[in-house]
């Protein structure tokens, strides 16, 4: 394992190229290249995030940037104790109120960067987003082609009936 | 453009994993389409397997079931041995007219697939055997029931069969579940009444008919045709029902059909029933009325109300549904009461011009409020009724309820109605110190907090 480094920044290149250099504490919510980091020493070149464009990893910076001195979850907790609640705070749900398909973007960078907590933020604000909702209010909502039957339709229906005796 | 289908099944699942609680979420989902449906499938139904049976039958002949039953039941054997938390194993009928191939029909007799089925039905945890009869016309069940009977025979005395059956074969909704013991008699649902009939008058003509006798001690109280469907599991004795029963799920309408309402009678009142309604010692544990018209919805002949034997006499309701509620109290774990409406008072004079039809009209100014105010009475400041001592209750009023949804609650009488915060509103004396307890279960619930309308 390399020597623990002092730098103080590291540099990220987006998919399109962008370069963003960023204090490495913020860069370090992300479990990735922390793990990165950590692994190869000092980094002088910009480390590339092939998944996500300069918009969203700005995004993700700045998500990361305002939650820099959270306490890091440790490694195996249990995923329950982060499921229990779909309540945002308030930064939270500003930061999230943004046009689905950069919600979407952020998700699957938080899910690429490996930024547990942020991918929590995204996905409670998707099901808060479904919850009370209609089928045809989520297909509407997320633009969801119907591929159903009727007859399987139908058949899903009779089948869910059934489960309220759990 | 990104996407909710542009996901992975892994982050779709880690978004369901918020909605694990919400079984309503749960299902609208699991009808979006069909990705969402194979991930949410497993979640709705982690404790149930379910066995789709299709009959082949025509009038002139024999009733038949194809052989790919047996690989069904071997898919869904596979899976309860998998899942030893199955705990419910559903039987889901459909009837085809398609005929199958010579090789391919059988009767479902064959010794070997009652043996199958026999085998499935005695998974260790068993505690509920499903029976779906929804869409299966009365000659059709004329055949099916013997197979029933000998499915249900072997089933051992503690578990619970459940029937489900759609009292209204022309789309309006109307689906019935009645659930009891094996063993146990009569059909236990004195409040099933009125199954299927889409007028007001139609109902109250039906009611007219049976006698105070015939109401406490009739199977079912109507005579609607397709009552019958719920008496084949009627067959092991004739004793008054244990008080275990439950019934959920009553009348659902079909959003396909939005301009059709259904419309159901919570119980009928043989004549001038002055001290207390007799109503039939079931408890319901699921309590479901959603998009129909209750019909008649007020005790009219008690001008100031009657109080439920259990509570206290101060505490008198005019309505139907709050006599219900007092009476479930106890017992609901989930009470659903959405896009309801309370059916308009006919209002009519005799000859000599005195009122008549509802008698009292300025007694009950908000039947919302009638409905729910002492049913959700201050569970702390609640004084024991008259012989609550003798139930043999030991919790107290809605220690069991689990989720509470108001929602969409409307009276024709006044053009109104509230929603979840809006009744919040009407009943916050009642609920005194239980108003966090009340706005938790409704905020548990997805109540949309939007005030009288």
């Amino acid at each position: 394992m390399a020597t623990p480094s002092t730098q103080a920044t590291v540099k990220l290149q987006s998919n399109d190229n962008v370069v963003i250099e960023v204090e490495r504490a913020i860069a370090e919510r992300s479990v990735l290249i922390k793990n990165m980091l950590e692994d190869c020493g000092e980094v002088t070149d910009a480390i590339p995030i092939s998944n996500v464009n300069e918009s969203i990893l700005r995004k993700v910076i700045e998500w990361c940037e305002h939650h820099k001195n959270d306490p890091v979850a440790a490694e195996n907790e249990n995923d329950d104790s982060r499921k229990k609640t779909t309540d945002i705070d308030e930064w939270d749900q500003k930061f999230m109120n943004v046009d689905q398909e950069m919600l979407f973007e952020i998700i699957l960078a938080a899910n690429f960067l490996d930024i547990k907590p942020l991918l929590d933020t995204g996905c409670k604000t998707v099901a808060n987003m479904i919850k009370g909702k209609s089928p045809e209010e989520i297909r509407k909502l997320f633009n969801i082609q119907n591929d159903f039957t009727p007859e399987e339709e139908e058949q899903i229906r009779r089948e869910n009936e059934w489960a309220e005796d759990r | 453009m990104t996407s909710l289908n542009h996901l992975p099944n892994e982050l779709l699942s880690l978004i369901i994993t918020y909605l694990d609680d919400n079984l309503s979420d749960l299902k609208s989902l699991s009808l979006v389409n069909r990705r969402l449906y194979g991930i949410t499938r497993d979640l709705i139904h982690r404790d149930s397997v379910h066995i789709p049976i299709s009959l082949w039958w025509d009038a002139q002949r024999d009733m038949a079931i194809t052989s790919s039953i047996f690989n069904t039941i071997q898919v869904v054997d596979r899976a309860a041995n998998r899942n030893p938390k199955v705990c419910s194993v559903v039987f889901t009928f459909h009837v085809t007219t398609d005929e199958p191939q010579l090789g391919e029909r059988m009767s479902p007799f064959k010794p070997e697939v009652l043996l199958l089925l026999f085998m499935l039905v005695h998974v260790p945890k068993l505690e509920i055997v499903g029976i779906d009869l929804v869409g299966i016309g009365k000659e059709v069940l004329g055949q099916l029931r013997p197979f029933l009977e000998a499915l249900l025979k072997p089933i051992k005395s503690h578990v619970l069969v459940t029937a489900l059956h759609a009292a209204d074969t022309q789309g309006l909704g109307g689906r019935t579940r009645i659930q009891r013991e094996r063993g146990t008699g009569e059909v236990t649902s004195a409040f099933l009444l009125g199954l299927g009939l889409t007028s007001s008058e139609e109902s109250l003509t039906l009611f007219e008919t049976l006698s105070e006798d015939q109401l406490e001690n009739a199977k079912t109280t109507t005579t609607e045709p397709h009552t019958d469907q719920l008496l084949y599991i009627n067959t092991a004795s004739q004793s008054r029902p244990k008080p275990k029963s439950r019934l959920s799920r009553i009348f659902k309408r079909k959003p396909e059909h939005p301009s059709h309402h259904s419309h159901v009678l919570l119980f009928a009142t043989p004549g001038n029933w002055l001290s207390h309604v007799p109503l039939l010692p079931i408890r319901l544990s699921h309590l479901h009325l959603e998009g129909v018209t209750i019909l008649s919805p007020s005790l009219d002949y008690a001008p100031h109300g009657l109080p439920h034997p259990r509570y206290d006499r101060r505490f008198p309701t005019n309505s139907k549904l709050g006599y219900l509620l007092m009476d479930q109290s106890w017992h609901l774990k989930t009470l659903t009461l959405v896009n309801l409406d309370f059916e308009e008072t006919v209002v009519w004079r005799s000859r000599c011009g005195r009122r008549r039809g509802r008698l009292w009209p300025e007694t009950v100014t908000d039947r919302w409020r009638d409905a729910l105010y002492w049913a959700f009475w201050e569970r702390e400041r609640f004084v024991r009724g008259v012989g609550e001592e003798e139930t043999g209750i030991e919790r107290g009023r809605w220690e069991k309820l689990e989720w509470l949804r108001l929602e969409g609650l409307r009276d024709r009488d006044c053009r109104g109605g509230y929603d979840g915060e809006g009744i919040l509103k009407v009943l916050e004396v009642s609920i005194g110190d239980d108003e966090e307890w009340f706005r938790g279960m409704l905020r548990k619930a997805g109540a949309e907090g939007r005030g009288c309308t």
